[in-house]
C-alpha cells in the first residue's frame, strides 16, 4: 500500500466508526430542531468521501511507492516514543501522591536517559535543575498550587 | 486617525507598564532562542511556554505570547545563516542567500541585516495592524450565524488549500479536528456524544492538551531521529555584527516591498511565513537587475523575506484579534491559551477589553525595538546556543509540555490524552496529513457547529440562508475560489514527471 492509499483507508475506517457513533447519539425533543446528529453526519460524509477520493486517485497513479511505518527499520525510535508516552502517563498517575518535585525528577531522569543515552551525570543535573527551577518558578513565584506529596512535611514552604 | 492615535495611546499605557515590558523582553528572548533551534518553531515555543502565562492577567498573557511569536521570527534565520539549517519552515528562504553570505565571510552582515529587516517588517506590520483591525472588527460585529459559519468555512478551506500537500488530506485533517471537537455533552441539546462511556470525556477534549501534544511532544518525537547531529559553528569568524551603508541601501527596497506583502499574506487564514518568505524572494529576484546573484549571497534575497516573515506574524494577528479565527498554527495555540484565561478574541474584544487588544498591538512597538537591541549586540552569544545538543534540549521540552498539561486541569487523565495526541500527531506526519487544519477545526468546531445549527433554525431548516445573505455568499465564493485555485495547482503538479504529491509532502 502507498502512503495515499493507507491514508485513504484510514479515513474511510475512521469516518465509518464516527458515522456509527453518530447513530448512537440520543435525540431529544428539546433543543434546536437540527439536533445533535446533523453536523457529525456531515463530518463523517466529508471524511469518508475524501478517503475514497484518495484511494481512487492513488489507483490512477502510475508510480506507486510502497509506504512503511518503519516499525522494523526505525524500531529504536518507535520504542523511544512508546517509552516516552508510558513515562508521561505514569508521571500523571503518581504526581499527586509523590508530589511535584519527586515525580518531575523521576520523569525527567527517565526521559533524559531515553534521549541522552549513557550520560548519567548530565541527566541527573538536568532532572534536578528542571524540577527545582520549575517548582520555584511556578509554586513560589507564580503561586500555582502544586502537590507537595511525600515531601509535604519536609519542605519549609 | 484621531481615534487610532487615541487607541494606540491607550495601548501604550498598558504596554509600557514595567511588568508588561519585562514579559515582552522575556517572551521575545525565549522566542528568539526557540525559533533559532532547528526543528522548533513559534508554535512549539508558545505551546511549551503556556504554563508561564497561567498566573498572568489575559492582557499580559497575550503580550507575552505575541512576543514569543515574533521573537521566534527574529530567531528563525540565525540557524539558516550559520549552519544552513532553518529554525522553522519560514526560515528556509533565509538559507538561500544567508548561508552563502556567511561562507563568504559576511556572517556578521547577514545576521545584522536579518535583525534589521525583521525589525522593519515588524514595525511596518504593526502600523498596518493598527489601521486594519478596527474596521475589520466593526464589520465583524454585524455578522449573524450564517455569516459566521461561511466565514469559518472559508478560513478552514483557505487553511487547507494554502498548506502544503494534498487537499483531500487537508479535508481529512479538518474532519478529524471536527470529530474531536464534537466529543462531550452537546451544548444545544444536552445529548452526550462520542464519549465511549469515559466520564472524563463528558466535558469535551481540552484542545490545549491536544495542542501541547501536537506542537510540543510530537515535535520531540520527530527530532528523535536527528539527535546526534553536531553543528560546526565558529562564533569567532562572524566578525562585527553590523551592516555597511552600501549593503543597507541595497536592502531598503526589499524591506519596503517585503513588509506589506508579508502582512497581507499573514492576514489570509492558513497562509503563513513560509508562503510570505517565498513570495518576497520571488519578487526580489524578479525586480533585481542582477538575478544571477541570488542564491550566491545577495543581501536583497535575505532582507526581503526576513521583513516579510515578521510582517506576516503581525498580519496573522488580524483574524485572531478581530474575528477570533487564528491565521496560523501559532495563533491557534495563542487563541487556546487566551480562552483558558477567560478571554475570547473577536470583534467584541475591542469593545469590552480595548486595553487587551490595543495593549498587545502597542507592545509590538516596544517588543520590536527590544528585539533589535537584543539581536544586534547579542548575535554572537545567541548563535553559540546552537551548540547545545538536541539530546539536552528535547527532555526539557518534554518536561515543559507535560508540566503545562498538568497545570491546565490538574488531571492525570490529561497525561493520557497528551501522550495519545502526540503519538497521533507523529502518525499523521508520517502519513503527510497536515496538522494546521486539524487544530483549526478542533478550535472552531464548537462555534462552527453552533452557527450552522442556529442558521438552519432561523431559516426553518433551509440551507438557502447561506447564499441568500450577501456577506455569507461572499465568503462561500471566496472558499470556492481558493478550492478551485488549489485544485488547478495540484493538477499542474500531477502532470509533472516526478511524483509530485510525495514531494510536496
Amino acid at each position: 500500500m502507498t502512503k495515499n492509499s493507507t491514508t485513504g483507508w484510514f479515513a474511510v475506517v475512521l469516518g465509518s466508526l464516527y458515522l456509527f457513533g453518530t447513530t448512537l447519539v440520543p435525540v431529544f425533543d428539546a433543543g434546536d430542531q437540527v439536533g445533535p446528529r446533523a453536523f457529525p453526519y456531515l463530518v463523517s460524509a466529508v471524511v469518508i468521501l475524501c478517503g475514497l477520493g484518495l484511494i481512487v486517485q492513488d489507483r490512477r497513479n502510475a508510480k506507486r511507492v510502497p509506504f512503511s511505518w518503519g516499525f522494523a527499520a526505525d524500531r529504536a525510535i518507535w520504542l523511544k516514543i512508546l517509552a516516552t508516552m508510558a513515562a508521561g502517563i505514569v508521571y500523571g498517575l503518581v504526581l499527586d501522591d509523590l508530589g511535584y518535585l519527586i515525580a518531575t525528577f523521576l520523569f525527567m531522569i527517565v526521559v533524559s536517559e531515553l534521549i541522552n543515552v549513557g550520560r548519567h551525570v548530565q541527566n541527573l543535573v538536568i532532572a534536578v535543575v528542571f524540577s527545582v527551577v520549575t517548582f520555584i518558578s511556578f509554586a513560589l513565584i507564580l503561586k500555582l498550587s502544586l502537590p507537595r506529596g511525600l515531601l509535604g512535611g519536609i519542605l519549609p514552604f | 486617525m484621531e481615534a487610532v492615535l487615541h487607541n494606540l495611546g491607550l495601548g501604550l499605557e498598558v504596554a509600557l507598564t514595567p511588568t508588561n515590558m519585562m514579559w515582552v523582553f522575556i517572551g521575545g528572548l525565549l522566542g528568539t532562542i526557540i525559533g533559532m533551534l532547528p526543528g522548533l518553531g513559534p508554535a512549539t515555543g508558545v505551546a511549551v511556554l503556556i504554563p508561564i502565562t497561567y498566573g498572568m492577567n489575559p492582557g499580559t498573557a497575550l503580550i507575552t505570547m505575541a512576543a514569543v511569536y515574533y521573537g521566534a521570527m527574529f530567531g528563525g534565520s540565525r540557524a539558516s545563516i550559520m549552519i544552513n539549517t532553518p529554525g522553522d519552515a519560514s526560515a528556509i528562504v533565509s538559507c538561500f542567500d544567508g548561508y552563502p553570505m556567511a561562507k563568504k565571510g559576511k556572517a556578521g552582515s547577514a545576521l545584522a541585516i536579518s535583525a534589521i529587516a525583521s525589525f522593519v517588517g515588524g514595525m511596518i506590520g504593526m502600523v498596518c495592524l493598527v489601521f486594519f483591525t478596527e474596521p475589520v472588527a466593526a464589520m465583524a460585529l454585524k455578522f449573524g450565524p450564517a455569516e459566521k459559519f461561511s466565514l469559518m468555512l472559508f478560513a478552514l478551506t483557505a487553511t487547507i488549500t494554502l498548506s502544503e500537500g494534498s487537499i483531500l488530506k487537508g479535508f481529512i485533517a479538518m474532519g478529524i479536528g471536527f470529530m474531536l471537537a464534537t466529543i462531550g455533552i452537546d451544548g444545544q441539546s444536552g445529548a452526550i456524544r462520542f464519549t465511549m462511556g469515559i466520564e472524563n470525556l463528558q466535558d469535551g477534549i481540552d484542545f490545549l492538551v491536544v495542542m501541547i501534544g501536537l506542537y510540543a511532544v510530537t515535535e520531540v518525537f520527530k527530532n528523535f531521529s536527528a539527535m546526534d547531529v553536531k553543528y560546526d559553528i565558529d562564533a569567532k569568524s562572524i566578525g562585527r555584527v553590523w551592516v555597511s551603508w552600501a549593503d543597507f541601501k541595497k536592502s531598503i527596497g526589499p524591506m519596503l516591498r517585503g513588509s506589506p506583502l508579508g502582512f497581507l499574506v499573514g492576514v489570509l487564514p492558513g497562509a503563513g511565513g513560509t508562503i510570505a518568505t517565498f513570495l518576497s524572494y520571488a519578487v526580489e529576484k524578479s525586480v533585481s537587475k542582477k538575478p544571477a546573484e541570488f542564491g550566491k549571497g545577495a543581501i536583497q534575497g535575505l532582507a526581503g523575506p526576513e521583513s516579510a516573515n515578521n510582517a506576516c506574524s503581525c498580519g496573522a494577528l488580524v483574524p485572531l484579534l478581530t474575528l477570533g479565527i487564528p491565521g496560523s498554527g501559532t495563533a491557534a495555540v495563542m487563541l487556546g491559551a487566551l480562552m483558558m484565561l477567560g478571554v475570547r478574541p473577536g470583534p467584541i474584544l475591542f469593545e469590552q477589553h480595548p486595553e487587551i487588544a490595543w495593549g498587545v498591538i502597542a507592545s509590538m512597538l516596544v517588543g520590536n525595538i527590544m528585539l533589535l537591541l537584543i539581536n544586534l549586540p547579542l548575535a554572537v552569544p545567541l548563535v553559540r546556543l546552537l551548540k547545545i545538543p538536541q539530546r539536552i534540549m528535547l527532555p526539557l521540552i518534554l518536561g515543559m509540555g507535560y508540566m503545562g498539561t498538568y497545570f491546565l486541569n490538574y488531571s492525570s487523565f490529561d497525561f493520557v490524552l497528551v501522550s495519545l495526541a502526540a503519538l497521533a500527531g507523529y502518525m499523521l506526519v508520517k502519513l503527510s496529513i497536515p496538522i494546521p487544519p486539524l487544530v483549526l477545526a478542533l478550535i472552531l468546531g464548537g462555534m462552527t457547529e453552533q452557527s450552522f445549527r442556529n442558521s438552519l433554525t432561523i431559516a426553518n431548516g433551509s440551507l438557502s440562508i447561506f447564499w441568500e445573505q450577501p456577506i455569507s455568499l461572499g465568503f462561500l465564493i471566496l472558499a470556492a475560489i481558493s478550492l478551485v485555485w488549489a485544485l488547478n495547482k495540484q493538477k499542474k503538479l500531477m502532470k509533472m514527471p516526478s511524483e509530485p504529491e510525495e514531494e510536496a509532502d
